[in-house]
């Protein structure tokens, strides 16, 4: 379990294991269960991608998109705000991103589903996540991870010149 | 007893006519997309206007642009200075000749889009923010508010990127007391402070209509 391997596209992995769908893993399939959700990302707060199901992206990208969500929750955190949700809206796609101080989920819908439906439904199985005993103690070495900062030296000319202005 | 009533009904050229030629004393207050303006007669004068920033000559031209917004006519109200000498059917006849001028300026595109995204129920604040986090045109003064969301917006951008996607429709950024939604306009960005107790698809839906048009 300890050392990471990451999928090829579409497979279904946990804490760098690749699981099989659904039985292997309840909370991945209830996620993957809900109307419209297509593909599922599981982020501790440091950005150490947990788990990721029905998406497309390799383990590098998966990455990169879940440091750029770190770095808003951080930009907010800098003016004493937290962060509680995210959601990107394409025309026909949809990120819904929930921020916990334990983790971050980043849900990838496809447009048209009853998106009020859906949120309340991933804040539902969010907070039964939080409560399973059994996860927690799954991910619990990441829940001391460091914390994640914004490294100026890995943003560009325009991030670092917004960040001065808050300075 | 003040008179009121909205600029859909009664146009502000009529307005200022009817103070005019009624030879009134009055004070006349536009409350519109959260800004006020105010026009000032003395003897059926036009001899004051304000629109923050402007005074004079140039804040009522700017009312004039108005197509609506909330009036209200206070008799006997004196000005507080006196910015206009131009006489009132001068004045008219110049204001409407620069409003297709001014019509065609963007700022003033700006400015009637922050009215009409005001005007959507659950919106608290609007603002235009340039691709710097600086503030173009708002309503209310939004402090790191704008830097924080232009940033974060920077990061959807570079999200969408590796995702193979162009820029969002919208971004909606929700902390414990406060909604923030963030909509591309042109190369600027439109900031939308909701009120949480909304739901998000309905103001989202209205918002699209405006911003579309």
């Amino acid at each position: 379990m300890d050392e990471w391997i990451f999928p090829d596209q579409g497979e279904t992995f946990f804490l760098g294991t690749k699981v099989g769908m659904p039985e292997d893993n309840k909370w991945l399939e209830e996620i993957l269960g809900v109307a419209g959700v297509e593909g599922v990302l599981l982020v501790s707060p440091a950005g150490k991608i947990l788990a990721k199901a029905g998406l497309n992206f390799d383990h590098l990208t998966s990455e990169k998109i879940a440091e750029k969500i770190i770095r808003i929750r951080l930009i907010y955190q800098q003016v004493n705000q937290s962060l509680k949700e995210i959601e990107i809206v394409w025309p026909d796609y949809n990120l819904v991103i929930m921020l916990k101080k334990e983790m971050i989920l980043i849900t990838y819908c496809s447009q048209g589903k009853n998106l009020p439906l859906l949120r309340i439904t991933l804040q539902v199985m969010m907070a039964h996540l939080l409560e399973d005993k059994k996860f927690i103690k799954q991910i619990k070495k990441h829940l001391n991870e460091k914390p994640a900062q914004i490294v100026p030296e890995q943003l560009d000319a325009k991030e670092i010149k917004l960040i001065s202005k808050l300075q | 007893m003040a008179l009121v009533g909205n600029l859909r009904d009664l146009k502000l050229p009529n307005l200022i006519q009817l103070n005019c030629m009624e030879k009134n004393t009055a004070k006349l207050t536009i409350e519109y997309a959260g800004k006020y303006g105010f026009i000032y007669f003395q003897e059926g004068k036009v001899v004051h206007a304000e629109l923050d920033p402007d005074i004079g000559e140039d804040a009522l031209f700017k009312m004039l642009a108005l197509n609506e917004g909330k009036f209200k006519v206070e008799s006997g109200v004196r000005p507080p200075i006196v910015s206009i000498s131009t006489p009132w059917n001068s004045l008219l006849l110049k204001g409407l000749h620069r409003l297709d001028t001014l019509q065609s300026s963007d700022e003033n595109k700006q400015f009637h889009l922050l009215s009409m995204l005001m005007n959507i129920k659950g919106v608290k604040n609007v603002a235009i923010l340039n691709p710097e986090g600086e503030v173009l045109a708002s309503n209310a003064k939004i402090d790191s508010a704008s830097v924080i969301t232009v940033f974060a917006a920077l990061q959807v951008e570079k999200m969408g990127t590796l995702m193979g996607r162009s820029n969002p429709r919208f971004i909606s950024l929700n902390t414990a007391s406060s909604r923030i939604l963030l909509a591309h306009y042109k190369q600027n960005l439109i900031y939308l402070d909701i009120e949480t107790k909304y739901q998000i698809d309905t103001v989202l839906t209205l918002i699209n209509q405006v911003v579309t048009t």
